[in-house]
Formats: structure tokens, sequence, C-alpha cells
């Protein structure tokens, strides 16, 4: 009898082992699942950070950055004096406002979620469906907007004429100016400032630089699938993890988005690529702010998209399981930087 | 040769427009074009290349001249766009901004 339970311990005692052995242990290690000069070339795609280039007729000055700060927060400028371009792209919540399309600032209500200004200085076309090319273009149009900052620029312009010190700030920044409270000078200011938004490294820039406990075994799994099975790659690419392209990702919104500018079909309900530094803390997510969180995202991806004839082409079910999700979202959590903190400036009075 | 010849070979000389018409290949890779611009004469033609692995292009001109768009082009498809009106053209992606080819056509 005690040799048969014997036996019977010991049958079990070699299933276990095989079990360990062949099924457990490659599942704890599944996030080992590419070869290492596979692992170092998915790494490579996204080491090198760009430098931000200022253009030949708008080149850096710090005294323009001093001044395009205080542009940029101060509030009396509006039409309703409450309003600065930090009331919607606040840094305190990622340089957007946290808030979904429903919002009205201006006359007019605004269609889209506020855009991060984060790593603008990296980008080659400006605003969700990409109708200006240049800082400068995108400063002008915020100004204006009925939807924004709704004030017209001649007016704005007599309003900082009633700021003595704002006299001094432009003469600094722009010496050689015979008028240089001017709308261009105005223009310039806030683009250096927007230009310098920049965000810090994160733990995933430890990750790939050498640091192999800058990641956790989930999120490393979650950056293999981000890169294989998912396909995320295909759009989020290099050190900004956008390809700074237009897409339609099948949302189900009307917006027809870039295609208001190019009226091709490729364009059709196309949105700019968005950055991915600091997702994590920038919901809501997509142009018209209706998704809340990560994983909701990845469920869009995954098989909830709109099939139209639009579609990019990389937008395809992915059927990726929840685990695999949740590996994604933690990989995503990881590109978290440590930015630099934003003080407040004292507005000339 | 005979007369049939020489009368087909006369008559394609006279109403082919450019009997000498070339085409040029340009490559779209990384998301860039081959080179930035090119020259080329009236009734050439240019036979784009998607050489990428795994993006589309989409081909346009917002010419007045001569206005055209190749709405998707995937990877190892080809287009061959002729040019017959001289002037200078601009070609990009839609889909991919950075991409921008002038074609200048004398």
């Amino acid at each position: 009898m005690n040799n048969h339970i014997t036996a019977i311990f010991q049958g079990w005692l070699s299933t276990a082992t095989f079990l360990f052995a062949f099924l457990i242990i490659p599942s704890l290690t599944c996030a080992i699942e590419v070869s290492d000069a596979d692992l170092l070339r998915m790494q490579t795609r996204f080491q090198e950070k760009g430098s931000v280039t200022y253009p030949e007729n708008n080149l850096f000055s710090a005294e323009k950055l001093v001044l395009g700060k205080m542009l940029f927060f101060d509030p009396r400028f509006s039409t309703n004096q409450q309003t600065a371009c930090a009331t919607c792209h606040n840094p305190s919540l990622g340089w957007q406002n946290g808030l979904s399309y429903t919002r009205k600032i201006g006359k007019s209500p605004f269609p889209r979620r506020t855009q991060s200004l984060l790593n603008m200085g990296l980008d080659s076309r400006y605003f969700s469906d990409g109708r200006a090319a240049s800082i400068e273009e995108q400063v002008l149009i915020s100004i204006e907007s009925t939807a924004e900052l709704n004030i017209p620029m001649e007016r704005l312009l007599a309003k900082l004429a009633k700021i003595p010190a704002y006299l001094t700030l432009f003469q600094n920044a722009f010496p050689y100016d015979e008028t240089a409270i001017s709308a261009e000078n105005v223009i310039q200011s806030l683009a250096t400032y927007e230009r310098s938004i920049v965000s810090g490294n994160a733990p995933f820039d430890a990750w790939i630089a050498g640091d192999n406990t800058a990641l956790s075994a989930q999120a490393q799994h979650g950056f293999i699938l981000f890169n294989r099975k998912a396909g995320c790659v295909a759009c989020h690419s290099g050190w900004e993890f956008s390809d700074h392209s237009f897409h339609d990702i099948g949302l189900p919104d009307m917006d027809i988005g870039r295609a208001n500018y190019l009226p091709f079909l490729a364009m059709q309900f196309a949105f700019k690529t968005p950055s991915l530094r600091n997702v994590a803390k920038r919901a809501p997510y997509m142009h018209h702010g209706g998704f809340q969180t990560l994983r909701s995202i990845l469920d869009h991806y995954n098989e909830s998209f709109v099939r139209r004839s639009s579609i990019s082409m990389h937008i395809h079910p992915l059927h990726l399981t929840d685990d695999e999700m949740d590996d994604i979202v933690e990989f995503l959590k990881s590109l978290n930087g440590s930015d630099t903190q934003t003080t407040l400036p004292i507005l000339p009075q | 040769m005979n007369a049939l010849c020489r009368l087909t070979l006369l008559a394609s000389f006279l109403f082919s427009g450019n009997l000498y018409a070339a085409t040029y290949d340009i490559i779209m890779k990384n998301r860039e074009f081959s080179q930035t611009e090119i020259m080329i004469n009236r009734g050439d033609s240019i036979r784009f290349l998607n050489a990428e692995e795994n993006t589309e292009h989409n081909l346009f001109s917002l010419s007045k001249v001569y206005p055209f768009e190749i709405s998707q082009q995937l990877p190892g498809i080809d287009v061959t766009i002729p040019f017959r009106k001289g002037g200078s053209f601009e070609v990009e992606c839609a889909i991919h901004p950075t991409m921008h080819l002038r074609v200048m056509v004398k």
C-alpha cells in the first residue's frame, strides 16, 4: 500500500516537474520572446532625440523666451480678459486642460480636445488637422480664433501698449525694431516659448540606455507587443513616439480632420499622430477627447474601430488579450518623463 | 526598309510629341523621396515606387496647371505619372507632410 502511495506521489512529482520545466518557466519568462539583437533594434528606433530647430526668420534669444513666457501666461489680452494660452495649455496638466471637446471659451464652441504643446518644436505641422505649417502660423490662428483667445491682433497690440513694462521687454527682445510692440514680435516671442516646451527623460529612456531595472518585466513585455503584435510602432515611432503623419484610425466621429484642407480620400477622418511622451498623464485621449483611459484606446485598436474606405492600412484587428493590453498600458506609463517644473512668471504691470 | 515601315516611323516622329520621352524613377523609402527635386522634359514621366516595408503613401500636387492625386499607394506598388505640361510642380504625400519633391518640367 505504502509502495503504491509512493509511486503515485512520485508520478505526481514528475508530472509537476514536467509542468514547471516546460510550461510554467516559459510563461514566467514570456517577456523574453525576442533575441537580444532584435530587442536592440527595437530600442534603437526610439533612441535619437531630435533637437529643436529655430527658423532663420525667428532665431532663439533668451529675451524672446522671457517675453514669450509672460505673454503665454498673461490672461489680460483675451477678449474676456480671463483666458491665457496657459488656460487651456496648462503645464500642470501636460500642457493641455484635461477636458474633452465640449468646452467653450471664445464665441464658438471648440470641437476638439486641446492638444498638448509638449515637443511641438520637433514637429512639422500644427493643430491636430495640420492646418498650420509653422508654429508662428499656429500662434496667430490661436490668438484670433473665436474658439480660442478670440482677439484680433490689432486689439491685442493696443492692450499691450497700455502696460508700460511690456514696452521695455519688447525693446530688449527686439532692439533693432523701430516699433518693438508689433504683431510679428508677439508671434515670434510666443513661438520661441512654445518651442522650449520639451518633455524630460523617462524610465523608458533609462532602460534603452542600458538600465535593465528601469522597466518592470511587464512593461518590457508591453514594449515588445507595442513593436510586434500590436504594431503601434508603425505610427508611434522615433523619440517622440510619433511619425508626425496623418491617419484615419477609425474613430466613431464625424469630424473629417485633415480632409478639411486636403480633400482626398486618404485624408478623410485623418488626424496627426500624437506623441506618446507623458501620455499616461494626458487624458482624455484622441482629437475628440472620447477616451478616458489608455486601456480604452487599446480596446478601440483591438477591434472597436469603424471600418471605412479611408482607414489607414495599419488599422486591423489586433487580437490582443486582456493581459497583453495591460502590459502595453504598463509600458506606456514608462514614458512619463521627469519634466522641468514650470514656474509662473511675475507679469508686467 | 520598305516604304510602309518608313511611313510609320515618320508618322510616329511627327505625331508622338516627344519621341525621346524618358521615364525617371523616384523611390519612396523611410518616408522620404529619393531626391528633393528633379528636372525633366515635357512629356517625360516619373515612376514613383513605394519601397517601404510597411508604410502606405499618397501622392498629390495642388498645381493649378496639372493637379493630380493618387489616393493610396501600398508598399511595393509603383505609379507612373506623365508630365505633359511645362512648369514647376510640388509633389507631396498627404499622409507624410515632410515628403516634398519639386518637379521642374522644361
